[in-house]
């Protein structure tokens, strides 16, 4: 299918959009007035789009720092979304409930996010986290976004802020080229081989992803690791001890920043829309999962296990560099 | 198995039309408003010139068809300032420039077909100006068609018959029908494409079904959508698309009838 890249009329000269269409190559280019007459359009399919994607280079210009929802972690902070959807397509991805299309959005006015991540760290003497990958991977289009090349350097002069880089990416050439900062994370969600072989079509493998964690490890980078979501339908409680043995191990634990354990759940309305544009994924019809409080969660009997798992991380790692996700 | 669905093409005139496809092999359906053929389940309609007509043809053609799904497509003239004359496009953006809005179609025909704004003008363009093409039908027939489908569901394709070097004012109808005639060829594999890619698309997004036992059930709403639910459930986790046939009784409620089909195909399934 012939791809074509949606521009914002007002940014078409800009330098990062001039770079994004250089490193995309895109033949059709197509100006638009703004990116939600296209995006937000009613009645689009998330599934069929994601077999024929489009691009959209776009400014976001409201609400470009939000407050963390509290179901989705234990901290209190803000996220940020450079980009919208993501270039992997995991089964469990609540993108597919969220927005109406696949598109890839790009926003390219990093100065504007900067401005409002300033105007949130002024306010209080608190540490306060920011979470750039919540609507998207944040390193895996690195290469054409430029994200972290700009916004690491940005989070060394805030020093009561910590960036979380989320990812499941396992490049690190950009990032190697850039000063690590004390400030910013780089946290990587991690399940095991069999889950990602059924569940995360498109990801790096695991060893691929811990090989990237001890090369920005021995780098001087902080490292996060997210064990979210657990999936205990395919995979054993025995495969996670490994995974968490493999992953604690593999780099000295002063590298380690923090870990995360969350159970697989989706806010009620994503996962019917989920389930409606995928009537062939097996992952949301499980029966060992159901809806509570407006929520698609596991039934006691997965629960039961994730405890279990979060003692024995407990034992690997020191408490207070645990966050649980509810 | 596919599911079934109803490819429409709206073209502007009769003749451009003969020019891509050998309407001999269509049936004509008469008594219409429209001139209108059709072969198994592609329909052509003759709109005429102009978005009103190519928007009164699209609803009058929901009519002939026979299938929930429809996929539609247009098929016209376009013009360019410089664009080669029989340079084949296909519509990513469609902009009316008397009402000033815009459609975005889906764009599913090969890489090497360009994508491009085609912008709709109630009388034919005398300045070809910017980077534009320019039609006389495309947002008619996209405000229109666009309804109860997915933008997957439309696609707009245009061959340039007209540019700066030789304006539409001095173009006669059969002029314009043999710069079209001489795409014949890669407009109809452009047809083959979409009808492939419909298949595919159609069976997604096929609206599920209650099988005939229980068709009569009173179920509410929100019941009906868990007996729907329930029936995704079993085809995927049995891969068996036949739904197992479960006796109902007279006078049992509603309610149980659900339970019953909960207990009986999650057993089953699993």
């Amino acid at each position: 299918m012939a791809k074509t890249i949606f521009v914002e009329n007002n940014i078409f000269e800009h330098f990062r959009t001039r770079k994004l269409l250089n490193i995309i190559k895109a033949r059709n280019i197509i100006k638009i007035n703004h990116y939600g007459e296209l995006f937000n359009r009613n009645r689009q399919n998330f599934r069929i789009q994601k077999d024929s994607l489009n691009y959209i280079i776009a400014t976001k210009k409201n609400n470009l720092v939000m407050p963390v929802p509290r179901s989705t972690t234990s901290v209190e902070g803000y996220y940020f979304s450079h980009m919208y959807n993501c270039i992997y397509d995991c089964d469990y991805c609540f993108l597919q409930g969220h927005f109406n299309s696949a598109y890839h959005v790009y926003f390219i006015n990093y100065e504007d996010f900067g401005e409002a991540i300033l105007n949130k760290s002024i306010k209080t003497k608190t540490k306060l986290w920011f979470f750039s990958g919540y609507d998207c991977d944040s390193l895996a289009s690195e290469k054409i976004t430029g994200f972290a090349e700009y916004f690491v350097p940005f989070f060394s002069k805030l020093k009561n802020c910590i960036l979380e880089i989320r990812t499941k990416s396992s490049r690190t050439t950009e990032l190697l080229k850039i000063k690590p900062n004390p400030n910013v994370v780089c946290a990587f969600s991690l399940n095991p081989q069999n889950l990602i072989n059924v569940f995360e079509k498109g990801t790096p493998s695991l060893s691929r992803r811990i090989k990237s964690i001890k090369t920005l490890s021995e780098n001087g980078w902080k490292i996060g690791l997210r064990f979210d979501p657990l999936i205990l339908t395919k995979a054993r409680k025995e495969d996670y001890l490994e995974l968490f043995n493999l992953a604690v191990n593999c780099i000295p634990k002063s590298s380690i920043h923090s870990v995360s354990l969350g159970t697989l759940r989706l806010s009620e309305s994503h996962h019917k829309k989920m389930l409606k544009n995928d009537r062939q994924n097996r992952l949301l019809l499980d029966n060992r999962y159901g809806y509570e409080k407006k929520m698609w969660q596991p039934h006691s009997e997965i629960r039961n296990i994730e405890v279990s798992l979060r003692e024995h991380l407990k034992k690997l790692i020191p408490q207070s560099s645990i966050f649980l996700s509810e | 198995m596919c599911y079934d669905f109803n490819l429409v093409i709206v073209i502007a005139h009769v003749g451009e039309a003969r020019a891509i496809f050998n309407l001999s092999q269509f049936k004509e359906i008469r008594n219409s408003p429209f001139l209108t053929f059709r072969k198994n389940k592609i329909i052509i309609i003759i709109s005429g010139e102009g978005r009103l007509r190519a928007a009164g043809a699209v609803s009058f053609v929901k009519a002939l068809c026979e299938y929930k799904i429809i996929f539609w497509l247009n098929i016209g003239c376009a013009g360019h300032r410089d664009c080669p004359i029989g340079t084949v496009v296909q519509a990513g953006k469609i902009h009316d420039q008397e009402i000033n809005r815009s459609w975005f179609p889906s764009t599913p025909f090969k890489k090497n077909i360009p994508v491009v704004e085609v912008n709709t003008w109630t009388k034919p363009v005398e300045n070809y100006q910017g980077n534009i093409f320019y039609d006389m039908e495309a947002s008619g027939f996209i405000e229109l068609a666009q309804a109860n489908s997915i933008p997957e569901q439309l696609a707009v394709v245009k061959v340039v018959t007209d540019n700066d070097a030789k304006p539409v004012q001095n173009l006669r109808i059969n002029e314009l029908e043999r710069s079209i005639s001489k795409e014949k060829k890669v407009i109809k594999s452009l047809v083959a494409d979409y009808l492939d890619r419909a298949a595919v698309i159609a069976e997604s997004i096929k609206p599920i079904s209650l099988p005939w036992w229980l068709r009569n059930v009173k179920f509410t709403v929100t019941q009906r959508n868990e007996v729907k639910q329930l029936i995704y459930s079993y085809r995927v986790k049995s891969k068996d698309q036949k739904l197992p046939f479960l006796k109902i009784f007279k006078n049992t409620s509603t309610r149980d009838i659900l339970n019953q089909i909960k207990q009986e195909w999650t057993k089953e399934s699993s």
